[in-house]
């Protein structure tokens, strides 16, 4: 089989509170931390993704001043640059492009955008297809209840406890210990999780992810292209995107889109969930993580309660998750996929010091963008190290 | 605590109107007169909700209003403790709800004069309305 695409550069910004800075220049700062790590020059980039306002690739191609051949701005929320980084791949080869830059940046927590809670309601705007946030515009719809109604459900159908959840919160804080630019870092307990504040119920205060500004890159490159860069390459070996949502009133709140991109993105490489070393799963609420880790096939559909119980999730663990912290402690501003990625690289790289999985080879990264109890994406893709 | 006392609201807490569009002109008229309108497609039979120009299932174009029963089952429900949103920062703690209709489609809304504690999946619901303009209208749900 021929060579597949690598990431070569991967880099996060670790700033987490940035009042003087811009979200594009904390891309740019990104984008030259990521061609550094992969010893290449801006004249090396020749394909970009951005996920965006509309016409963004426009500002962030003028913003770095390259003319690439080859862009994406596939906007699906949060887990969008896991679909950026897989089409880059397919992109490459194809032979449209070279050395594709997918890069971030935001200031979600110096603007206080409140994006757990916030309203939803439909605008004027005669390109807009999005008409059917209007159904919820009533009701007081914020983001964290539509997990929340997962939650529940989930708990209703498979006796799952708050406890159980709570253990991926844990996780994530444990991990966070040992990345200094974490937000949080101080270890908790379970009963920390039960006693914070209720937010949406059944989902509290360390249910839900912190809001930081932040950023990153990531590079991914030709197996030529790669060849020549800094640093082992960390091959993308593919994966699959799924959507789920309101299905005219069909819908069934636990038939989340990882049920459909899991399944499939092991087919795709012909890996199975025995074979993965660590996952990167996008925990913007406690919740995401436990359907992810069913529709990946970790466990069977109702017992992720029972998997996640017992230090699985923890580095020495089963399966550990998220050793740079997560959403859940260490940052989210806003769509977090691209840092799913970010650690994998490190991961696989081995260069992770205190957070490192001991010979880690394949890694899985879930992103879910959007309303897990409404419409929402989901992208899985694994990369592997040679 | 009971989740949402405010359903007769004086005007100042009317929830907030939804922006109307010509395929939804009709389901807000009807919520303000007080029925829930889902839709039944012509050629395949299927009901949907939210209401929509073309069949959701085969994508036929003729599609027919029916109306609701108005009774339902508590599918899902959040608590919600917090928002931002500044015509429901009065109302919390106010209730989520995912309902199952008796007709087979479910949608989003809220369940009102309820007692939080009382609050079960499974329970029985039937429909109440609230004007939120002049010509339109909200679902909310009630304890059967």
């Amino acid at each position: 089989m021929a060579e597949l695409p690598a990431i070569v550069g991967a880099w996060e910004h670790p700033t987490r509170k940035a009042p003087d800075h811009t979200p594009i220049r904390i891309l740019g700062e990104s984008a030259r931390g990521a061609l550094d790590d992969a010893g290449l020059t801006p004249a090396d980039i020749d394909g970009l993704c951005y996920v965006g306002e509309p016409m963004g690739v426009n500002y962030v191609t003028e913003y770095l001043n390259i003319r690439p051949r080859w862009f994406d701005s596939t906007a699906v929320g949060g887990a969008s640059y896991l679909s950026h980084i897989m089409h880059a791949s397919n992109a490459i080869q194809a032979g449209k492009a070279r050395a594709v830059l997918i890069a971030y940046g935001s200031t979600a927590r110096s603007s206080s955008a409140a994006l757990g809670s916030s309203p939803r309601a439909a605008v004027a705007d005669p390109m807009s297809v999005s008409d059917a946030d209007a159904f919820d515009s009533p009701y007081g719809v914020i983001l964290a209840a539509q997990y929340a109604l997962v939650a529940r459900r989930h708990m209703h159908e498979y006796g799952t406890t708050r406890e159980q959840l709570a253990e991926i919160a844990v996780a994530c804080r444990k991990h966070a210990g040992f990345n200094p630019n974490a937000r949080f870092r101080d270890p908790i307990t379970v009963a920390d999780v039960i006693a914070s504040r209720p937010i949406a119920d059944p989902l509290h205060m360390l249910d839900c992810c912190v809001i930081t500004d932040g950023g990153g890159a990531v590079i991914v490159a030709s197996p030529e292209v790669a060849r020549n860069c800094r640093h082992k390459p960390v091959r993308v070996l593919g994966g699959s995107e799924a959507v789920a949502h309101g299905q005219a009133g069909h819908r069934r709140l636990l038939d989340v889109a990882a049920n459909q991109s899991g399944p499939a993105a092991f087919a795709a490489t012909g890996l199975k969930p025995s074979d993965v070393d660590l996952c990167m799963i996008y925990d913007s609420f406690t919740i995401t993580v436990m359907t992810t880790l069913e529709g990946m096939g970790f466990c069977k559909p109702g017992e992720g309660g029972a998997f996640v119980s017992g230090g699985t999730l923890q580095l020495g663990g089963k399966l550990p998750i998220n050793l740079d912290g997560g959403a859940l402690s260490n940052n989210h501003p806003g769509r977090r996929g691209l840092f799913l990625a970010i650690e994998a690289t490190h991961q696989l790289r081995g260069n992770t010091g205190a957070r490192q999985v001991k010979d880690a080879k394949i890694a899985l990264c879930h992103g879910t963008g959007g309303y897990l109890g409404g419409r929402h994406s989901g992208v899985t893709m694994l990369l592997g190290r040679d | 605590m009971s989740a949402d006392t405010n359903t007769k609201s004086p005007a100042a807490m009317l929830r907030p109107a939804p922006r109307v569009t010509p395929e939804t002109k009709a389901y807000w008229q009807a919520m303000h007169d007080g029925k829930l309108m889902l839709s039944e497609c012509e050629a395949c039979g299927k009901r949907s909700h939210p209401p929509q120009g073309i069949c959701a299932f085969c994508w036929g174009g003729k599609v027919k209003p029916r109306f609701a029963s108005g009774r339902g089952t508590l599918n899902s429900f959040s608590i919600i403790r917090q928002t931002s949103d500044p015509s429901f920062k009065g109302r919390v703690p106010y209730v989520l709800a995912y309902v199952d209709l008796d007709e087979g489609v479910s949608l989003v809304s809220n369940v009102v004069q309820c007692d939080i504690d009382r609050l079960k999946i499974g329970m029985k619901l039937k429909a109440v309305f609230e004007q939120t303009s002049e010509d339109t209208g909200a679902v909310l749900f009630e304890p059967a």
